[in-house]
């Protein structure tokens, strides 16, 4: 984890340097004047060796410094730190909510496998994977705010405001859980352990949601651990569609304005979320699973 | 073989319709706009959110715009923005592939560790980022697919290569001295060709999605361009009095990324029958 944050930190650090062109001028202008520009470069440190502008940005780095957004002045770090919790409390519900509708049509439809629920659910989680995450949120927008009347569209002042977003953000998942759910409970369903379980008069009930589900679940979880990182980066969709100001829309801000530091900021801690996450899954195998070992 | 997997896909009935609902779209983009000779971005203000009419198929938008038109014209840019991306995303993706699983060693290893962490990457958020360093447009949207759809290529190539580069007819080449870069190009890509076929129709979905959601997020093809994505982005403001203008691009873009999946899933199973019932 801490080798792959590295990495993704002298990424993000040249993604500035990658810019075609003088910086410099892209932030100020074409036409700004050279005095101005040459102090922003001493300010920003551009005329020091590339070794050492790393190093000073690692510093600033470990001290919880992401500099200084140049439209509004103020404090990256700031800004993110009142903006992710938003971003996250989104993702998570995003993430209850996929997985919990997703594993059900996956359970659903590998119980009834080529009967006409089985088809139709595979269907729906088809165009659910297929359908633009805005798209989504347009629709339940127009149903349910719009026509209804029983959900607010727009902000993210109540727990109420929540719903129909992380719906929209997590409708993208639901149909690959689904899949994976199915396709995973088909191989454990076809095992000798269930046959055994079924002769000897277990419930039906206990052994779908008991014995199958349980070995059923590994790449499931897999699953839901990379689809993190996407809802994460849906955000800044959800988030447009619902003017909610979150983290994703930060970052779309930051791109359009070409405040670098902002951007930075935005992809450094998106990437940071989902790189722990994703080690957070790889240590839950052990707890779900006890035969995965770790040196 | 040819012949049997042209048999294998007709019998998946999805994925022929799929195929059919492409090849519409895909003479769409390329008829559509000598058909229907209107104009994508006439504003018209005496007319402003019509209904469906025999003048206007799907209604127009908040200034006057014919949204049939829109979205036939955009039917075009769409398709081209995701085609060219994933093209130069999969030629890059194979090269890279190929010299990694080919000659594997060190350039192996970098490589892999590379494609390894850009993979870890949403694609959104790549694509994003390669935005945010390029700035916006229609050119650096392709660019920003192109990039976002590299590795997944890169990958998968590596892993046929390095299943085919130890076979024997490869060695015999070897040992007769045919030179590396021959038997890349003769033995080792046309191998690889169903797979990247598959790949890049995946792709080509992924594609259209990340191009509608840059647009739509303003960093992709700008307004008035009618990209769908655009198209959606503009249409926000007057969801609530006419949502035309927002379904018919939205269910454009789900039917084109529908179709794909199921084309590539045809095609999976009907080049690679092994694979079927799994």
């Amino acid at each position: 984890m801490i080798p792959v944050l590295l990495i993704v930190s002298i990424l993000v650090f040249f993604m500035t340097r990658l810019i075609p062109g003088d910086p410099v001028y892209t932030i100020l202008g074409m036409d700004a004047d050279p005095q101005e520009a040459e102090a922003m470069r001493e300010r920003l440190g551009l005329n020091d060796p590339l070794p050492l502008q790393y190093l000073n940005y690692m510093k600033n780095l470990a001290r919880g410094d992401l500099g200084s957004s140049i439209k509004s002045q103020r404090p990256v770090m700031s800004e993110i730190k009142s903006r992710y919790p938003i971003t996250l409390k989104l993702s998570i519900l995003a993430t209850i909510f996929s997985t919990t509708v997703g594993m059900l049509m996956g359970i659903v439809s590998a119980v009834n496998r080529s009967k006409f629920s089985d088809n139709l659910l595979m269907v729906i989680s088809l165009v659910s994977v297929s359908a633009p995450i805005f798209f989504v949120g347009f629709l339940l927008m127009l149903l349910f705010s719009l026509k209804l009347g029983w959900l607010p569209s727009v902000g993210a002042s109540s727990s109420l405001h929540y719903i129909l977003p992380s719906i929209a953000l997590g409708s993208s998942a639901v149909g690959m859980i689904a899949r994976t759910t199915r396709s995973s409970m088909l191989d454990v369903l076809s095992q000798d352990y269930i046959r055994t379980s079924r002769s000897r008069g277990i419930k039906r009930h206990t052994i779908i949601y008991s014995h199958a589900l349980k070995n059923a679940l590994i790449p499931v979880i897999t699953l839901i651990g990379l689809r993190f990182g996407s809802l994460l980066a849906g955000a800044t969709l959800t988030e447009t569609v619902f003017s909610i100001n979150g983290l994703g829309r930060l970052l779309v801000q930051g791109v359009l304005d070409r405040d670098y530091p902002v951007v930075q900021g935005c992809v450094l801690i998106l990437a940071a979320t989902f790189i722990t996450i994703n080690t957070i899954v790889d240590v839950l195998y052990g707890v779900i699973d006890p035969r995965v070992k770790y040196e | 073989m040819r012949k049997n997997t042209f048999k294998r896909f007709i019998r998946r009935k999805m994925a022929v319709v799929s195929a059919f609902i492409l090849l519409f779209f895909v003479l769409i983009a390329i008829l559509g706009p000598i058909i229907f000779r209107k104009d994508p971005y006439a504003i018209d203000l005496r007319n402003t959110r019509q209904p469906i009419s025999k003048e206007h198929w799907l209604g127009t938008d908040d200034l006057g715009r014919d949204t049939f038109t829109r979205l036939v014209y955009g039917t075009r840019i769409t398709l081209a923005v995701s085609f060219a991306g994933v093209f130069i995303g999969t030629v890059v993706g194979v090269l890279l592939g190929v010299c990694a699983g080919y000659y594997g060693g060190l350039i192996d290893t970098v490589l892999s560790r590379l494609i390894d962490i850009i993979l870890a990457f949403p694609s959104l958020l790549l694509a994003i980022a390669v935005v945010a360093i390029l700035g916006r447009g229609l050119e650096n949207t392709i660019i920003a697919i192109a990039v976002s759809s590299t590795p997944s290529v890169a990958r998968m190539v590596r892993s046929v290569t390095l299943s085919i580069r130890n076979q024997e007819y490869i060695m015999s080449c070897e040992i007769s001295g045919v030179p590396h870069r021959r038997i890349i190009a003769t033995h080792v890509i046309p191998n690889t060709m169903s797979q990247i076929i598959v790949n890049t129709t995946l792709n080509l979905g992924t594609g259209i999605l990340s191009a509608s959601s840059l647009s739509f997020l303003g960093l992709g093809v700008q307004p008035p361009h009618p990209e769908w994505g655009a198209m959606l982005s503009t249409a926000r403001d007057t969801l609530r009095f006419y949502p035309l203008a927002s379904l018919a691009p939205g269910i454009a873009v789900t039917l084109v990324v529908l179709s794909f999946s199921l084309v590539g899933d045809g095609l999976r199973d009907a080049l690679d029958p092994k694979l079927k019932n799994r």
